[in-house]
C-alpha cells in the first residue's frame, strides 16, 4: 500500500486551498504550484512548499504536464491531486503521473479516457443498461450528418463538444436554419477550449432538471453513492446554484439513481470520487448525461449533508485503503445549498469583471461555509476562471438552508469587481425557486437584469450620502476607527500630506 | 460645501454634505461615520445602514444594506458643464464602445454604416475561456469598427464608434 506523506496540488484558487486544508488535518505536507500571476495567491500562501511552473496563461503553466511533473519530482511528493478543471480529466496527465511512480488521486487514465469522450461514455453506459438521451452515435462529420439526425428526432437539438465540459462548446438549435451556424460556433469554441473541434448532437428536452449522483469507489471493489445534487439553476450551461436533496427526488428514486450511477462506474472499473450526471424530465425519467471523473466544484453540498470529507476519502482510497463505509452507513442530514460567486456583471450580459479586490468581507455564523480562492488586495485576472468563491449553507430544512444562504449573501461584500451576488439573491428569493419549481431554463425564463440599485429608498439615500462625502473629500473618521489602523500609520500619512 | 447629484440605478438624488458627516439627501438628513477606508455607518432617524464604497474608475462601487450598485457622482458645476458641453460616457448617449477586459476578438457582427438596435450583438470577445457578446447599449448607426477579428485587445481599447 503506497504511503502518502506529501501531496502536490496541480491546481490553484479555492480548490487548491480546499485540498490543502484536508491535507493539514491528515498531517500530509502540501506542495503548491504557481504561475507568474499567482506568486502571492492564497493557495501558495497556504502551502508548505511552492514551485513556479511558468507564465500566467494556463496553457503555459497549469496545463503543462511536464512542468508539474518536474515540480513533483523536485519536491519529492508521493501523490498528485488534480482538483477540478485544468488537467483533472486529461488521461495523459493521469498516465504521466502513474508513469512517474506517483499516486494520482483520481481514477485510472483508462477510466478517464472512456468517460472523457462523451460519445464513447454514452455507448458504454447504454451497454451497461443505463438509459441515455438519444444522440448521434459519434461526432458529426458534416451538416448533412447533423440534418439527418434532426430529421429523425426533431428539434430542438443540442450541439455539444465531444471533449467538452463546463458548458463550453454547447449550442441549442431550435430550427434547421440555425443548425449550420451553431455547428460552426460550437466547433470554434470547442477548438479553443479543448483543442478538439469534434461535436455531436443530442435530443434536447425543454424543461429538464439536472441531477447528479456522487459516487466513491475503492480499489477493493467497494463502491457507494452519496446521494444526489440538483444543479438545475444554470446560466449558459454553467451551474450557479446547487442543492441536496433535490425536491424532485424521493427515497425510491434516489436508490434507483444511485444504483444506476454505480453501474456506470462499474462499467469503466472506476476508482476514487466521481459524479454521474443525469437529465431528469417532467415524468421523473432520468437519462445518463456524462460522468465527471474528478472532484466536482459543488462537492461541499454533499459534504454538509453527509458529514463526510470527500477529499480525505479520495486520499485514503488513492492510498489503497478500504472505503470506511458501506451504503447502509451513508446517512443524510438536513439540506445544503451552494451558490457560486463569480466576478461578472449580471446587469451587463454577464461580462467577466476583472480588477483588484479593494474590499472583501465574508459571512460567517451558524451553518455557513465560504470556500474562497481570493483575498482582499488580490487581482481577478483574465487568465483564470471568474469564480471567486462558493458559499454554502446548511439548514435542517430546505427553507432553513435558503434563509441562511440569503442572510450570508447579504453579508458578502466585494468591491473592485462586479459580482453575481444579486443574481444569486434573485434566484433564492424567487417564489418558483422557493416552491422547488425549477428547471435548467429557470434563469432564461425568469432573470431580467434590473437596473442596479433597484433597492429600497433608505439604502439608496445612504449609498448616495457616502459617495458624495467621499467625492467631497469630507468623510469623517469615527473616534474609534483609528484602532483599525495604527496611530503611527495615521500620523505618517498626515505627515506625508504636510498636515 | 458643494452640492452633488448622485445617480444610482437611474435615480438621481441631490446630496449636500454638511459638517461632521451630516448629509442631506433630497432633503432627508443622514449621519455618516467612516469606520475604515471602505466602510461606513449611516444613521437616518434611528435606522442604521452599513455601507461600503470605493471609487472604481469613473463611478463608485457601493453596497448598502447588502445590495450592490454603481453610483455616479457629479458636482452641480460638472453637471452644468456637461449639459452645455459634450456628453460623458456612462451618463448620456454612448458613442464609443470599449473592450471591458483584455480579450481576443472572435467575431465582428456589424460594419460601418449598419443600423443597430439596443441589445443587438456587435462584437464577440473571448476571455476567461468564454465567448462574450458585446451588445449595443442603444439604437444608432455604426460609424467605424476599430478592431479586427482574430486580434487581441487590451482592456479599455476602442472597439467601435457610433455616429
Amino acid at each position: 500500500m503506497p504511503q502518502i506523506r506529501k501531496i502536490l496540488i496541480a491546481n490553484r484558487g479555492e480548490i487548491a486551498l480546499r485540498i490543502i486544508r484536508t491535507c493539514r488535518e491528515m498531517g500530509i505536507a502540501t506542495v503548491a504550484v504557481y504561475s507568474e500571476a499567482d506568486r502571492t495567491s492564497p493557495h501558495v500562501l497556504a502551502a508548505d512548499e511552492a514551485l513556479p511552473i511558468g507564465p500566467a496563461p494556463s496553457r503555459e503553466s497549469y496545463l503543462r504536464i511536464d512542468r508539474i511533473l518536474e515540480a513533483a519530482s523536485a519536491s519529492g511528493a508521493d501523490a498528485v491531486h488534480p482538483g477540478y478543471g485544468f488537467l483533472s480529466e486529461n488521461p495523459l496527465f493521469a498516465q504521466a503521473v502513474a508513469d512517474a511512480r506517483l499516486v494520482f488521486i483520481g481514477p485510472s487514465a483508462g477510466a478517464i479516457r472512456s468517460m472523457g469522450d462523451k460519445t464513447a461514455a454514452r455507448a458504454l453506459a447504454a451497454g451497461a443498461g443505463v438509459p441515455t438521451v438519444p444522440g448521434t452515435p459519434g461526432a458529426v462529420r458534416d451538416g448533412a450528418d447533423a440534418r439527418d439526425f434532426c430529421a429523425r428526432h426533431g428539434y430542438p437539438v443540442l450541439v455539444k463538444a465531444a471533449a467538452g465540459g463546463g458548458g463550453k462548446g454547447m449550442r441549442i438549435v431550435r430550427s434547421g436554419s440555425d443548425l449550420e451556424g451553431a455547428l460552426r460556433a460550437a466547433a470554434s469554441e470547442a477548438r479553443s477550449a479543448f483543442g478538439d473541434e469534434r461535436v455531436f448532437l443530442e435530443k434536447y428536452f425543454e424543461e429538464p432538471r439536472h441531477i447528479e449522483i456522487q459516487i466513491l469507489a475503492d480499489a477493493r471493489g467497494n463502491a457507494v453513492h452519496l446521494g444526489e445534487r440538483e444543479c438545475s439553476i444554470q446560466r449558459r450551461h454553467q451551474k450557479v446554484i446547487e442543492e441536496s436533496p433535490s425536491v424532485a427526488v424521493d427515497e425510491e428514486m434516489r436508490r434507483r439513481m444511485g444504483e444506476t450511477a454505480l453501474s456506470v462506474a462499474r462499467s469503466c472499473r472506476y476508482l476514487n470520487a466521481g459524479t454521474v450526471e443525469f437529465l431528469v424530465d417532467g415524468e421523473k425519467n432520468f437519462y445518463f448525461l456524462e460522468m465527471n471523473t474528478r472532484l466536482q466544484v459543488e462537492h461541499p453540498v454533499t459534504e454538509l449533508r453527509t458529514g463526510l470529507d470527500l477529499v480525505e476519502l479520495q486520499i485514503r482510497v488513492a492510498a489503497g485503503e478500504e472505503l470506511p463505509l458501506r451504503q447502509e452507513d451513508v446517512a443524510f442530514r438536513g439540506h445544503a445549498i451552494e451558490c457560486r460567486i463569480c466576478a461578472e456583471d449580471p446587469s451587463n450580459n454577464f461580462l467577466p469583471s476583472t480588477g483588484r479586490i479593494v474590499h472583501l468581507r465574508t459571512p460567517s455564523g451558524p451553518g455557513v461555509r465560504d470556500d474562497r480562492g481570493i483575498d482582499e488586495g488580490g487581482e481577478v485576472s483574465v487568465y483564470y476562471d471568474p469564480m471567486l468563491a462558493k458559499l454554502i449553507a446548511w439548514g435542517p430544512t430546505r427553507e432553513g438552508a435558503i434563509r441562511r444562504l440569503v442572510r450570508a449573501l447579504r453579508e458578502y461584500e466585494v468591491l473592485g469587481v462586479k459580482t453575481n451576488i444579486s443574481l444569486c439573491l434573485f434566484v433564492l428569493e424567487h417564489p418558483d425557486f422557493r416552491s422547488g419549481e425549477i428547471s435548467t431554463h429557470f434563469l432564461q425564463s425568469h432573470w431580467r437584469p434590473e437596473p442596479d440599485g433597484d433597492g429600497c429608498a433608505g439604502e439608496e439615500r445612504a449609498a448616495a450620502a457616502v459617495c458624495a462625502l467621499i467625492a467631497a473629500g469630507a468623510a469623517p473618521r469615527a473616534a474609534h476607527a483609528a484602532s483599525g489602523e495604527s496611530r503611527w500609520k495615521e500620523k505618517r500619512r498626515d505627515f506625508l500630506r504636510g498636515a | 460645501m458643494k452640492t452633488f447629484i448622485v445617480t444610482i440605478g437611474g435615480k438621481e438624488m441631490t446630496v449636500r454634505p454638511g459638517a461632521d458627516g451630516e448629509v442631506s439627501v433630497d432633503g432627508t438628513l443622514c449621519a455618516v461615520r467612516r469606520v475604515s477606508d471602505t466602510e461606513f455607518s449611516v444613521i437616518e432617524g434611528r435606522r442604521q445602514i452599513r455601507v461600503v464604497a470605493a471609487l472604481d474608475g469613473e463611478t463608485y462601487g457601493v453596497i448598502a444594506g447588502g445590495r450592490a450598485s454603481t453610483a455616479a457622482v457629479e458636482s452641480e458645476r460638472e453637471r452644468l458643464l456637461r449639459r452645455y458641453g459634450r456628453s460623458t460616457p456612462g451618463t448620456g448617449t454612448r458613442r464609443e464602445i470599449h473592450a471591458p477586459m483584455p480579450a481576443m476578438v472572435i467575431r465582428i457582427d456589424v460594419a460601418a454604416g449598419d443600423d443597430v438596435l439596443r441589445g443587438q450583438p456587435l462584437v464577440v470577445l473571448e476571455a476567461m475561456k468564454m465567448e462574450n457578446e458585446i451588445v449595443s447599449p442603444g439604437t444608432g448607426r455604426v460609424k467605424e469598427v476599430h478592431v479586427k477579428a482574430g486580434k487581441p485587445v487590451e482592456k479599455g481599447e476602442l472597439l467601435l464608434t457610433f455616429e
